[in-house]
């Protein structure tokens, strides 16, 4: 990773520099040890700050909606011939391409207006699942050595290897390397194991009705209403979302299971053929509730019914715009 | 007051006594987190923890809590209210920082221009327990930098050290001092007393975090406009992270939630990352953007609360710190103030 | 298109545990008046042989 980083700050400042770009989104380290967070970058000797490794976690196709969103308000009040053009380079790992596409493909931004740094991904670290690998003891310092995480923690020296902390989204991962890019970082990184991609589903759609239900209810007790998982969701870019409609409201406010589940459900039905499973959402939910669970099947589903996997080609249509007389399935039809 | 000694393995076992007669909260291991939860039946109370994912303020402010409900009939409207209605209840284990927090709450709920009976009724019925931090459970604590100790009985009824072979039961005030039948009838010794207080020095002295929270209030006051509130927001995600599971964040919003004739009034934790905080009926928001939002989040802690009731809203638990999805760490924020 | 919303939503809502027989879809043309009649009875059999629908649904007061 070391080599790659250095290529990156390289990258990053050449394009900087040359004015190719005019912000480039990234990581730097974290304030806490193991952790890296989304970081800004505008200046070619800033570049330094860049990380790339296994605690880069946000998908951050969510800041280029958002800094793309704000310069076209910016731009609103100017007059066409002089409006300016603002490219954003982002460091992009497969996941990260893929929510870009779909972007594109919803017509969010022109391709000219991102940067792609592409970056191979051998997964990040669940850092919840860190956590709960080490008794939930606090990490006071760290690091990655020989794929195993090495650290000074509040209940002694603790090892964990790296493949066993990572995100579940990382370990079956199908996409760990970018789809699209405009420069490509390092050598392709080598495939996870996608073929077990949907058997935590299988496993789920085989019990019954009320278990199912019962699952479902529980975690959506644990959730506080903090909507992180929508925020840091690249796809949840509705500029009002149908929860903080208030005139009239949709859905109360409130601890009320009923509104938390149908807050829930409604985010992640408007997920079928957008959801990547970058794993964001899940990674920061301060509750730990099981999105995945949830968003999967409507990953499978979408994939089994419409042969779709969102964000996998800049060719392919979303795939609620579309109908394949042929090939789309009817048995969901009632006829008496 | 008293002070009595327990066996340190004991507290389970008095918490699960207290719930046979009393409403407990107790930090409760749930899958994996801590929270605090009402103890219920077959619960076991989960006192090896370093802090609870939770603060505790939602046992006397609630995330949602009804305040009235009416219902429409012939004659008209008829209304009853839900203030007052509090059982009585111990909180059970909270961290000093934790307990600090509900000095700071009563400071807004329970003052003199305004009095709320919701926030009060629950507070005057509950008797807070706290459990010292031996060892300071995080390097992201910093509650000696915000006025407070990881061993203090600020806010507590009873404070509970563990002195290493026993505990020591220290009663408060006299609220605590009701529950003493609870903690059997070992006197605590002076020995007992200078080893916690050797202890209590030692765990001022691990906290290693420091922030310059007293120097800011000055700079705040003459930076509102400061180009540095234009730094801090890019990254966040605008989410209710930071505020929901603060200790002291306190904004709420309340609601009207009518089905047929019948309906409630709700308040509900609000938060001032959201884009719905302040935002008036017109649809014109004075705080538009997070820029604003974070400025008010920074101001509110380090001025506006020290302006009203001299006192930081802080206190230094580091659970934003910690569950920050992009890791906006308060404490660069404060000392980067502190050098503007 | 809205008959693939109305596959997932269908698919999804029984994955999460709310009965399938509870989602109907079909197409009944404005002059398929006896088709009409057929859908609204199986459906109302289909549901009635579940009961109230109590997931999902708020109560006040």
């Amino acid at each position: 990773m070391e080599n790659i980083e250095t290529k990156l700050r390289e990258e990053a400042s050449r394009l900087l520099l040359e004015k190719k770009v005019d912000v480039i989104i990234g990581y730097e380290k974290g304030t806490l040890p193991l952790t890296a967070t989304p970081c800004f970058i505008t200046k070619p000797e800033e570049t330094e700050k860049l990380v790339w490794n296994n605690f880069c976690t946000q998908n951050l196709a969510k800041y280029v909606h958002d800094l793309i969103t704000q310069h076209k308000n910016s731009q609103k009040r100017v007059k066409p011939e002089d409006r300016k053009k603002k490219i954003i380079g982002v460091v992009a790992r497969g996941c990260t391409t893929r929510s870009l596409i779909i972007h594109l493909q919803e017509r969010q931004c022109g391709r000219d207006e991102v940067y792609i740094i592409g970056v191979p991904c051998d997964g990040y670290v669940d850092g919840k699942g860190l956590k709960a690998a080490i008794s939930g003891a606090d990490i006071v310092d760290g690091s990655i050595d020989g794929g195993q995480i090495k650290m000074k923690t509040s209940d002694g020296d603790k090892t964990v290897d790296l493949k066993d902390v990572l995100a579940d989204c990382c370990k079956t991962c199908r996409f760990n390397n970018p789809i699209i890019s405009d420069v490509m970082i390092g050598s392709p990184a080598p495939a996870m194991n996608p073929d077990a991609e949907y058997e935590d589903v299988r496993e789920f759609e085989g019990k019954s009705t009320e278990e199912r239900w019962a699952y479902f209810t529980k975690e959506m007790d644990k959730c506080i209403r903090c909507y992180a998982c929508r925020q840091a969701c690249p796809s949840c870019y509705c500029p009002i979302c149908f929860v903080e409609q208030s005139q009239p409201q949709w859905v109360g406010i409130g601890e009320d299971p009923s509104d938390t589940q149908v807050f829930q459900l409604m985010r992640l039905y408007h997920m079928v053929g957008r959801c990547v499973d970058c794993g964001s959402c899940v990674s920061v939910c301060p509750m730990g509730v099981d999105l995945r669970k949830f968003l999967k099947k409507i990953d499978k589903d979408c994939f089994e019914f419409f042969g779709n996997r969102a964000g996998s080609s800049m060719e392919d249509m979303p795939p609620l715009g579309k109908f394949d007389e042929h090939h789309d399935k009817g048995d969901f039809v009632y006829n008496p | 007051m008293e002070k009595r000694l327990i066996k340190k393995d004991a507290l389970a076992g008095i918490a699960k006594k207290m719930a046979e007669k009393l409403h407990v909260w107790a930090p409760v291991k749930k899958e994996d987190n801590v929270l605090f939860a009402p103890l219920k039946k077959d619960d076991e109370p989960f006192f090896a923890y370093l802090n609870s994912q939770n603060a505790p303020k939602n046992v006397f402010f609630p995330h949602t809590e009804t305040m009235m409900k009416y219902t429409r009939t012939p004659k008209g409207m008829v209304f009853s209210s839900e203030e007052n209605k509090a059982d009585e209840a111990v909180l059970f284990g909270v961290r000093p920082c934790d307990a600090h927090s509900f000095v700071l709450l009563d400071k807004l709920f329970d003052q003199e221009k305004y009095k709320d009976g919701y926030y009060i009724s629950k507070r005057q019925n509950t008797t807070v327990i706290s459990l010292a931090c031996v060892k300071p459970p995080y390097i992201s604590c910093f509650c000696t930098s915000v006025d407070g100790e990881p061993v203090s009985s600020d806010g507590a009824d009873i404070l509970l050290t563990d002195i290493g072979s026993d505990c020591l039961v220290e009663f408060i005030t006299p609220k605590g001092e009701l529950l003493a039948p609870y903690f059997g009838d070992t006197k605590a010794d002076a020995a007992a007393d200078a080893k916690k207080n050797e202890i209590a020095a030692k765990a001022k002295e691990a906290i290693k975090s420091k922030i310059p929270a007293h120097e800011i209030k000055p700079i705040l006051d003459k930076n509102f406009d400061n180009p540095f509130w234009n730094t801090i927001h890019g990254k966040c995600l605008a989410c209710g992270t930071c505020t929901f599971l603060c200790p002291t964040c306190h904004c709420f919003d309340i609601s009207d939630e009518v089905k047929g004739s019948d309906g409630v009034r709700i308040r509900s934790w609000d938060s001032c990352m959201f884009p719905l905080f302040t935002k008036e009926t017109s649809g014109h928001n004075p705080r538009s953007s997070q820029k604003e939002r974070w400025r008010q989040r920074t101001m509110h802690k380090f001025k506006y609360y020290v302006d009203m009731f001299n006192a930081i809203a802080c206190v230094g638990c580091g659970r934003c710190v910690r569950s920050c999805p992009v890791n906006i760490d308060i404490r660069k924020i404060v000392e980067d103030i502190s050098k503007l | 298109m809205a008959r693939r919303k109305f596959a997932t939503l269908k698919s999804f809502l029984n994955y999460i545990g709310v009965e399938g027989d509870r989602t109907i879809f079909t197409w009944v043309s404005a002059s398929e008046g006896d088709r009409w009649a057929q859908v609204i009875k199986g459906a109302t059999e289909k549901i009635r042989a579940l009961g109230p629908a109590n997931k999902l649904v708020k109560k006040i007061g």
